[in-house]
């Protein structure tokens, strides 16, 4: 399939079951809002090494935070219930409530997962719960005023590992394009891309020849390796970006590729677009597959 | 489903507990059933058919309505778990006793220890209610202990005293020692505030307009503060209807109190 002079491979992005939820953050300004996000955002690539993958969904003004104050939602992953309620704890505990004048709120329906149930004893027997329309909130006592932070978030099944490849000529088409990508799947609510601005450079195969190493480089994508190892890369192309995925459901997931797969081939060849392909591991890891053949716009 | 109307013949010539009314137990009986309760009318046992008119007919919800109440019936409302109990007339002490969820309103004044034992769903007080109002009775530990009673007019004396959770809203003036012993909870009050304000408050909060004179010297003042939590209130009370006990902006002065007791209670006074 040739859409604008871009190939679209036959093959399929894996992708498995996660745990998910969402938060509200929000200060006095976006700005502090968007900070304590990113903060709690950072270092939140990939659960193999950091435990969970979060992103920020979207900015959101005072009509739609439950403070009136303006705010940002955040998605966080995970692969067990038990993972997300243990790191979404100590990122809201180090990233939002030292954030000036932050506070958060829970932005899900769903298994209960610890919001400020334990945070509150930052408090040390100041902190007070107040009930406001059937939902517990914590008043912490902290030296801008009070934190406040909603006592749980809600859980929900999710999807994470939907990936795009896009093969290029060169790096600076393959950045451009996958920038172009990443901001038009940005827009659709329920996705995040969690790694350095939504873009992977270090796509990964499981194993290695080192027995010690669970995950190594991607070898058959590596540009500077075509020709010593099983390249799946042709002569024309110089480089290869990756886009990761997670969604709060399967038609989440669809749409965001499906607009990533168009807005890659709006840009075509004559960008340095040569191909669109997927990750995949033969249908052993998760039990998603996403056909980019049928997801093309 | 089926509302069920009682419609007083003339007032009792003495204080009347109608709390077996109640509408879990009325929604499963047919009129002639109701009509033979028995009530307690002073020393005497009275079928419920000579001091009520009752008729019953089919509802989308299960609902009591008392028509010519008087200030001697007492337990109007008690039990209600669900559903709506209207009461047009005063009502006597006790409206809405242990109530765990519905509406109760009651379209007049109503006695002493109004909302007392109750735990969810929400009693409205068109008109005054006596004292007590939202408190504990006497040997139990603790008064309202949720959900939401709303009183237009003015409270008695130590309203919200052993209050332990839920929100009174009052739009008029309370007596002396409102929130008094207060355990947990919200009182807002939009009129003036009796003396003895929070007296062995434990924890809780009391928005205030005006403080009252004086103000216990046993509360501490923390100083005028933005509190995010006071725009939850507003945003929560305009969608329930109650918009005039919030306020834009959130700046408060902050006392907190009864220190007497190492009480960590605040009265919040909006700025």
């Amino acid at each position: 399939m040739i859409r604008n002079g871009v190939a679209i491979d036959d093959t399929f992005a894996e992708a498995f079951d996660m745990k998910a939820t969402r938060v509200i953050i929000t200060a006095c300004e976006h700005k502090w809002a968007q900070q304590a996000a990113i903060t709690m955002t950072g270092f939140a690539t990939s659960v193999i090494g950091c435990g969970i993958e979060a992103g920020i969904e979207q900015a959101l003004d005072g009509k739609q935070t439950p403070d009136g104050r303006p705010g940002v939602s955040v998605l966080v992953f995970a692969m067990s219930g038990k993972d997300l309620a243990k790191h979404l704890e100590r990122r809201v505990g180090q990233c939002v409530l030292t954030a000036p004048t932050s506070a958060i709120f829970a932005g899900l329906k769903g298994e209960p997962v610890n919001l400020g149930r334990n945070l509150r004893y930052f408090g040390d027997g100041y902190q007070i719960s107040k009930q406001v329309g059937g939902r517990r909130y914590w008043r912490v006592p902290v030296m801008d005023g009070e934190f406040l932070c909603e006592e749980t978030t809600g859980r929900q099944n999710a999807i994470g590992g939907g990936n795009l490849l896009v093969l290029a000529a060169g790096v600076e088409g393959a950045l451009a394009a996958c920038e172009s990508a990443v901001a038009a799947m940005g827009r659709t609510p329920n996705v995040i891309m969690p790694f350095p601005g939504g873009i992977v450079r270090s796509g990964s195969k499981i194993g290695s020849k080192y027995s010690s190493v669970p995950a190594s480089t991607n070898d058959a994508y590596c540009p500077t390796l075509r020709g010593v190892t099983t390249s799946q890369l042709g002569p024309d192309v110089g480089a290869v970006l990756e886009i990761v995925i997670n969604g709060l459901s399967d038609a989440d997931l669809r749409q965001a590729m499906t607009t990533g797969i168009g807005t890659l081939c709006e840009l075509g060849q004559r960008h340095g677009i040569k191909r669109i392909s997927a990750g995949n591991f033969g249908g052993k890891l998760g039990p998603h597959h996403y056909h980019l053949r049928e997801l093309a716009p | 489903m089926s509302e069920v109307v009682l419609t007083l013949r003339q007032a009792p010539s003495q204080r009347l507990d109608v709390s077996d009314l109640s509408l879990p137990v009325l929604a499963a009986l047919d009129a002639t059933r109701i009509a033979a309760l028995p009530l307690r009318l002073g020393n005497a046992s009275v079928a419920a058919g000579e001091l009520f008119q009752v008729t019953v007919s089919a509802s989308r919800e299960d609902a009591l309505v008392v028509r010519d109440s008087c200030d001697r019936l007492d337990g109007l409302g008690a039990g209600t778990a669900g559903g709506r109990v209207e009461i047009f007339g005063d009502a006597g002490a006790f409206v809405a006793h242990g109530m765990s969820g519905g509406q109760v309103e009651v379209h007049g004044n109503c006695g002493a220890y109004a909302g007392t034992g109750m735990a969810a769903g929400r009693l409205h007080v068109h008109g005054s209610a006596g004292d007590f109002a939202g408190a504990a009775l006497p040997g139990q530990g603790t008064g309202l202990q949720g959900g939401t009673l709303v009183v237009d007019g003015d409270v008695g004396a130590r309203a919200a005293d052993r209050m332990r959770r839920g929100l009174l809203l009052v739009a008029g003036s309370t007596g002396e020692h409102c929130a008094a012993r207060m355990i947990a909870g919200t009182v807002s009050v939009l009129g003036r505030v009796g003396p003895g304000l929070g007296l062995g408050m434990r924890r809780g909060t009391v928005l205030v307009r005006e403080l009252p004179d004086p103000l216990p010297a046993t509360f501490s003042r923390t100083g005028v503060h933005s509190l995010n939590f006071l725009n939850l209130f507003r945003q929560n009370l305009s969608q329930a209807g109650y918009a005039a006990h919030g306020r834009d902006g959130q700046q408060v002065q902050r006392w907190v109190g009864d220190r007497a007791v190492g009480g960590l209670g605040e009265v919040l006074l909006w700025v």
